[in-house]
């Protein structure tokens, strides 16, 4: 195949003894050491469902996101965190107080054992030791290791000390401003969805190196948060192709796209080709007061945006939303119902394709969490493991993989290093 | 004028991809793959040119490329680095061309409506048969299996049908970008995945279920709990206070998060408010209340950016609500050059958000402009196919694929 003979697989050569297995996933045998927190949760999180060894490195209290909403039953605690248990699916753990230069030694050893470093030196109160500014690296990572740093601004620049939270990062990235009432505030995307697809580059970008010649995994990726939101208004009312401010609008548009109040519930309509105009009026009955051709036009349609509001708000207010569905989606206009999010939960459709899996620990029970973002044949995705207790792996790792003795695991834990 | 900036290390280099993919999720998907070295060649239909080609603002007239075919600043800068061939699929001819360049493909990426691939004898099983390396990402609204198989969505429908739109607000383009980073992702799982024997990889993804995995946190309380989620409009749960607070200004906002009660502390020594120092249990909703206002009287007469300066420098979780204007002069972004010019011959020259991709030895970058349609197909006909001039032209004469001839001027800039 063309272009595939000088790239080498994502994997690393096992250890001299070790079974090869003929099952597998695309990054079975890819070993991530992660120590990027909450902002990188989501990038190992990927990692480790398409089959790399994620070992997630908390300090000694616990990751932040153990204290975080929901708790199974309102219990708080460092292991009944559901949003924990969701964000660790699959992959291991281990406590080091790598805020102390005597982890040092134990980093290093860390990362001989890896092939990629996650981290987020920036933006958290906590600081990685060994941390170096310029350029941005670690200095205890081993040769051939590839470092991906996650930070809200990226490590280099003005901003680039700055705290940051989802909150905060959404309300700088021009997405915010534009959401909500014309006269209250601008509206917060609930959740932590950049930070989330900053993962999913991250989990890009990485993948993309371990295809490279190994002599290639030896760099450093500096992913901001800021730029993944930037990057995403690529696509509409960018500053740079007209000069154009978003404002707020209580709908979004232009007509026949938007929210519409239905007898029964909302609709929701995504028209922007433009045989959509002329499905949408056929649906409606062709009225008389929508029959004009120059509504053909979108651009037009924007013009009149508050006109074709309000007419077509009012043939909607006696309509049936369900049945616009069933008969828009068969004549090919897009729409949708505008659902809860425990409507979707209780969807048939998610159910149908086992989007649903189970997670099942001490402390968060047995619940059902969002599984794989994709599907594929062959299944690329396995789901084995239930996120780890705080230092649950920390015999498996210290003793039984690096070589340590039980002894200084001991020491370490006495002297609150681990 | 950044232009061929991608480096022959590229970590995708020689990678070949021929693309469906349109919209937002298409085009993002397949462009993240290019601009790391992928060689992306983008179908299109000269009879029914994608919707972006002709998605005019208001206030800017109609450009058109010399072949009379329209495209507005909109497409151009979701499609740069790619590069486009023009192949009829409603004929035989076109058809048949289309599987011969599927036979030297790596990837294949779609976002087209239910069974069109199908109807053109060109579905995954078909493809794999002359090809048993096949890597092909289908990207649907709700994923090509269950009841919901057959309906079409656009990303503000995603939006409404996940529940985003009731727990937020109404929005449009979101989950766009999600899947087409998760596209991005999926096809290097692939990849990797035929690397390592399997015979093909076809990806099933539903935009649907990129969004449900990023929007866990909606839904783990009733999952775990059977509780909905309840939190109102700028409240982030498990965090002491957040808030959007109005500033000096029109339209000022600045966003503040206090994540723990050393913020809240910080908080309130810095608004000389020792009254409302926090106890064991945590802050009440009436204490809450008194913060905010206590925090409105002191933003109300500073800027969000002078807002966020000095709380940063305290060490508050702080933010200026940017509008797009803030996000140009955004001096973070302008000195790491987080965006790009792009020149185009109809176009001019327009500055674009460039791709993160901040890596040491193999960045890779934007390779090319927006194409104008069919630019490369005579192009990709030699390469792929080592079509002689005359090969092309029978091609061209069958209707299979369609040429923009002379153009005049056919230089990047």
């Amino acid at each position: 195949m063309p272009g595939m003979s000088d790239v080498q697989a994502p994997r690393r050569d096992r250890a001299e003894g070790e079974a090869e297995s003929q099952a597998g996933q695309p990054l079975t045998g890819v070993r991530v050491l992660d120590l990027s927190g909450r902002i990188g949760a989501y990038c190992g999180k990927v990692l480790a469902d398409i089959g790399a060894d994620v070992v997630k490195v908390e300090l000694p209290t616990g990751d932040r996101m153990r204290f975080l909403p929901p708790f199974r039953d309102g219990r708080k605690g460092p292991e009944s965190s559901v949003l924990f248990a969701y964000y660790h699916h699959n992959k291991r753990g281990i406590t080091l107080d790598w805020e102390r230069g005597e982890a040092r030694a134990l980093l290093e050893s860390l990362s001989a054992w890896a092939d990629v470093v996650l981290a987020s030196p920036k933006g958290e109160p906590e600081q990685l030791i060994g941390f170096v500014d310029d350029p941005p690296s670690l200095s205890w990572v081993s040769d051939s290791v590839l470092t991906c740093f996650i930070t809200p601004f990226g490590l280099t620049g003005p901003y680039r000390g700055w705290r940051a939270t989802p909150f905060t990062s959404f309300a700088m990235s021009g997405y915010m401003h534009a959401v909500g009432d014309p006269e209250g505030p601008p509206l917060a995307m609930p959740g932590q969805q950049f930070y989330d697809e900053a993962g999913i580059w991250a989990a890009f970008l990485v993948q993309a190196t371990l295809r490279g010649p190994r002599d290639l995994w030896a760099q450093v990726i500096d992913l901001s948060v800021h730029e993944v939101g930037l990057f995403n208004k690529l696509g509409t009312e960018q500053y740079g192709l007209a000069g154009h401010i978003k404002t707020r609008l209580t709908n979004f548009g232009p007509p026949p796209g938007g929210i519409w109040q239905c007898r029964d519930g909302f609709l929701d309509i995504g028209a922007h080709s433009a045989h959509h105009w002329d499905l949408f009026v056929d649906l409606l009955g062709r009225p008389d007061v929508l029959s004009d051709p120059i509504y053909r036009d979108r651009v037009t349609r924007v013009r009149l945006f508050d006109m074709l509001t309000d007419l077509i708000a009012e043939l909607f207010s006696t309509r049936s939303a369900r049945e616009f569905l069933v008969a828009g989606q068969a004549a090919g206009l897009p729409c949708a119902l505008t659902q809860t999010p425990a409507q979707f939960l209780r969807d048939p459709q998610p159910a149908a394709r086992g989007f649903f899996v189970p997670s099942t620990r001490e402390g968060t029970g047995s619940v059902r969490i969002p599984g794989p973002p994709f599907i594929s044949v062959p299944p690329m995705i396995a789901y084995g493991r239930s996120a780890p207790r705080l230092g649950e792996a920390n015999e498996q790792v210290y003793v039984r993989e690096l070589g340590h003795s039980a002894e200084e695991l001991q020491q370490w834990r006495a002297d609150g290093l681990v | 004028m950044v232009l061929s900036r991608s480096s022959p290390t590229a970590p995708l280099s020689g990678i070949r991809v021929l693309s469906f993919g349109s919209f937002v999720a298409g085009n993002i998907c397949t462009l993240m793959l290019a601009e790391l070295g992928a060689d992306v060649v983008k179908i299109e239909s000269h009879d029914r040119p994608e919707a972006l080609r002709s998605y005019d603002a208001p206030d800017q007239p109609p450009v058109f490329e010399p072949s009379g075919i329209r495209t507005t600043a909109l497409f151009a800068g979701m499609t740069r680095s790619l590069r486009s061939a023009c192949i009829d699929m409603t004929n035989g001819s076109g058809r048949r061309t289309f599987r011969r360049l599927a036979e030297r493909a790596d990837v294949v990426v779609e976002n087209l409506g239910p069974g069109t691939m199908e109807s053109w004898g060109c579905s995954f099983a078909d493809l794999r048969a002359d090809n048993p390396k096949l890597v092909m990402l289908s990207i649907s609204g709700y994923g090509r299996s269950g009841p919901l198989a057959e309906f079409r969505a656009y990303a503000s429908n995603i939006n409404n049908f996940l529940g985003l739109t009731s727990a937020w607000a109404p929005d449009g383009i979101h989950f766009d970008f999600v899947a087409g980073t998760h596209g991005a992702c999926a096809v290097a799982a692939a990849l990797a995945e035929v690397d390592r024997g399997a015979p093909g990889v076809f990806v099933d993804m539903a935009q649907t279920e990129t969004g449900a995995a990023i929007l866990a946190p909606l839904y783990l309380d009733y999952l775990a709990n059977g509780r909905e989620w309840s939190a109102g409009p700028n409240e982030v749960p498990g965090s002491q206070f957040s808030g959007v607070i109005r500033c000096l200004g029109a339209d000022a906002w600045v966003a503040i998060e206090l994540e723990d009660a050393r913020d809240w502390a910080v908080m309130c020594s810095f608004l000389e408010r020792p009254d409302l120092h926090l106890g064991d249990a945590g802050p009440t909703p009436e204490m809450r209340e008194s913060l905010r206002e206590a925090i409105e009287e002191w933003a109300g007469a500073v800027s969000p950016f002078q807002a966020t300066h000095k709380l940063q420098k305290l060490g508050v979780a702080v933010g200026p609500v940017q509008n797009s204007e803030d996000l140009w002069r955004d001096a973070q972004l302008r000195s790491r050059e987080a965006f790009v010019e792009v020149c185009h011959p109809d176009l001019g020259c327009i500055e674009y958000p460039n791709a993160p991709n901040r890596m040491s030895r193999t960045p890779g970058g934007v390779r090319s402009r927006g194409p104008r349609l069919g630019e490369h197909t005579a192009d990709v006909l030699r390469e792929w196919l080592a079509c002689s001039e005359s090969d092309v032209e029978d091609l061209r004469t069958s209707a299979a694929v369609w040429l923009p001839g002379e153009t005049g001027d056919s230089s990047p800039c």
